[in-house]
């Protein structure tokens, strides 16, 4: 394990885990229930780091990225239905980042929302094209950790930390309605799967295959995975906490990314202000090239294109082809006007549904001793992995009906 | 690959990424074409590669929806190995895969 690699990793996933979809949900979920969502957030983190470390071992012993797997796995007709569930549910969300970083940018600059996103887009191809692929990851990743403010700003404002550990118990807030419980259930979905993007393990698993693991490597992907995204899933916690704590009481909805950035401008003024609007900037841009390279690599690995983002765009046409044509739809869906925070709902019930058929594959090539040998899921990453995808199978199963009697969670 | 049950030669074919003879990625094994060698032993022939060998795995709404489409076949003499991935002993030009990709190649200067 190299110390610098390693610590770059976790700056980079701790940096990367924050995207649109988190920040609209985990703030909605403080602002209405205060510190009862918690538990929420720490149960979805472990399971993806149990999916997480499951598909980096899985590409370092079998040197096979994520679509191969489910390919291989679920045969054409199901990989197929689940190539187009994840590619569909991407996109919406890669459609929900490139809004979300056109919306801070008129913060920032007060220009033409379309034309930002425009600008934007342009930016994250034009990024891919020409930076190394290390460049990319690195430099969104650490710049994202400008979203340290948040976690400042949580601590200056002197939290209630006797009701941040009570919300790390599972439990309904007591005094619910009917309308106010299934509002509560919709918001248990949609953080499950804000956390469980199965993007994210489609980018992770490639990026695997990409660096060349090995089994040497084990060591890295095991603790990338759990001390990066712990530390993630914690900034997300100052997130809903920051919510629960200034927004909720004053009776601010932070359906608008522009109520989010206000947190550390109570702590810290107006520099505060900023410093948010680039940590989040940074992190959901992060998020919009990690999202469009995940479905080109979806799609690259499911038909047998040449793929990779360690080779000049123009040795891997087709999957060059690929992510430009998704960066081209998911600005044409960001031009149809619909709202950011519609796009983040749409992406995290879609995702969600899609969530079982992405990890089944997982599960059971990671528990196939043919395949994995001596590293096949020992007695507790099985026990773990059924355990959870129980739980994104309830969780897709309960989230169409939620989100259609909730209106959204906005009932 | 021989063997008693045709399900076995399936499993160890279908769905492998194929490289070819200069380790690039050119499709994916759509099919598989077997021959029975003697009574009760099944022996692969070949593999099909592209969307017209999904016509058999394919629903039939779909096959009934899609065009014709081409499906290039790869005899068991062009096979090297079948592990992780099935290995091709010729260049995926030979074999008549990848086409559209080598097409993109050549248009954007790529190797």
């Amino acid at each position: 394990m190299k110390p610098l690699e390693l610590t770059l990793g976790i700056l980079t996933a701790v940096g990367g885990f924050v995207d649109i979809s988190e920040l609209v949900f985990v703030s909605q979920a403080g602002a209405r229930f205060g510190y009862a969502l918690i538990w929420v957030i720490v149960l979805a983190t472990v399971g993806i780091i149990v999916f997480g470390e499951m598909s980096g071992r899985i590409a370092a012993v079998s040197r096979q990225p994520m679509f191969t797997i489910i390919r291989k796995e679920l045969g054409l007709t199901l990989g197929g239905v689940t190539l187009i569930g994840g590619l569909v549910s991407t996109l919406v969300t890669c459609a929900a980042e490139i809004g979300g970083v056109a919306l801070v940018l008129q913060l920032l600059t007060g220009g033409s929302y379309l034309l930002l996103a425009a600008l934007a887009t342009t930016v994250f191809a034009a990024s891919i094209w020409l930076l190394p692929f290390k460049w990319i990851e690195r430099s969104y990743g650490l710049l994202g950790l400008v979203m340290l403010v948040f976690a400042a700003a949580l601590l200056a404002l002197d939290p209630p930390w006797s009701h941040i550990a009570a919300g790390l118990v599972p439990r309904v807030p007591a005094g619910l309605s009917q309308q106010d419980m299934l509002v509560y259930g919709y918001f248990v979905v949609a953080l499950i799967s804000a956390i469980m993007f199965p993007y994210e393990l489609y980018f992770y698993s490639s990026g695997g295959v990409e660096d060349a693991w090995s089994k040497a490597d084990l060591s890295t992907n095991r603790v990338t995975s759990i001390v990066g995204m712990s530390l993630g899933a914690l900034m997300a916690i100052v997130l809903l906490c920051l919510a629960a704590q200034e927004l909720g009481p004053r009776g601010i909805s932070p359906e608008q990314v522009g109520a989010v950035v206000l947190q550390p401008g109570l702590a810290f003024g107006k520099l505060g202000v900023i410093l948010g609007l680039l940590g989040i900037l940074t992190a959901v841009a992060g998020a919009a090239i990690e999202t469009c390279l995940a479905n080109a690599y979806a799609v690259s690995q499911f038909f047998g294109w040449r793929w990779g983002r360690h080779r000049p765009p123009q040795d891997t046409p087709l999957f060059t082809l690929a992510w430009l044509v998704v960066f081209a739809l998911a600005l044409a869906l960001v031009c149809t006007g619909v709202e950011v925070t519609d796009l983040a709902d749409y992406a995290v019930v879609l995702s969600i549904v899609v969530l079982p058929l992405s990890f089944l594959p997982l599960l059971l090539a990671g528990n196939d001793p043919v395949l994995m040998r001596d590293q096949v899921n020992g007695p507790w990453s099985r026990r773990l992995g059924w355990l959870f995808y129980g739980l994104v199978v309830l969780a897709a199963v309960a989230a169409v009906p939620l989100y259609l009697l909730t209106l959204g969670g906005k009932l | 690959m021989r063997a008693a049950d045709p399900h076995h030669i399936a499993d160890a074919f279908l769905d492998m990424p194929l490289v070819d003879l200069h380790d690039h990625s050119c499709g994916v094994v759509d099919d598989i074409e077997l021959a029975e060698i003697e009574p009760g032993i099944w022996e692969l022939a070949a593999i099909l590669v592209g969307p017209g060998a999904w016509r058999r795995r394919r629903p039939r709404w779909l096959t009934a929806l899609l065009p014709k489409l081409k499906a290039v076949r790869i005899a068991k003499a062009d096979i090297a190995s079948a592990t992780q991935v099935v290995r091709l002993m010729r260049p995926a030009a030979e074999v008549g895969l990848a086409t559209t990709e080598r097409r993109l190649l050549a248009l954007m200067g790529g190797r």
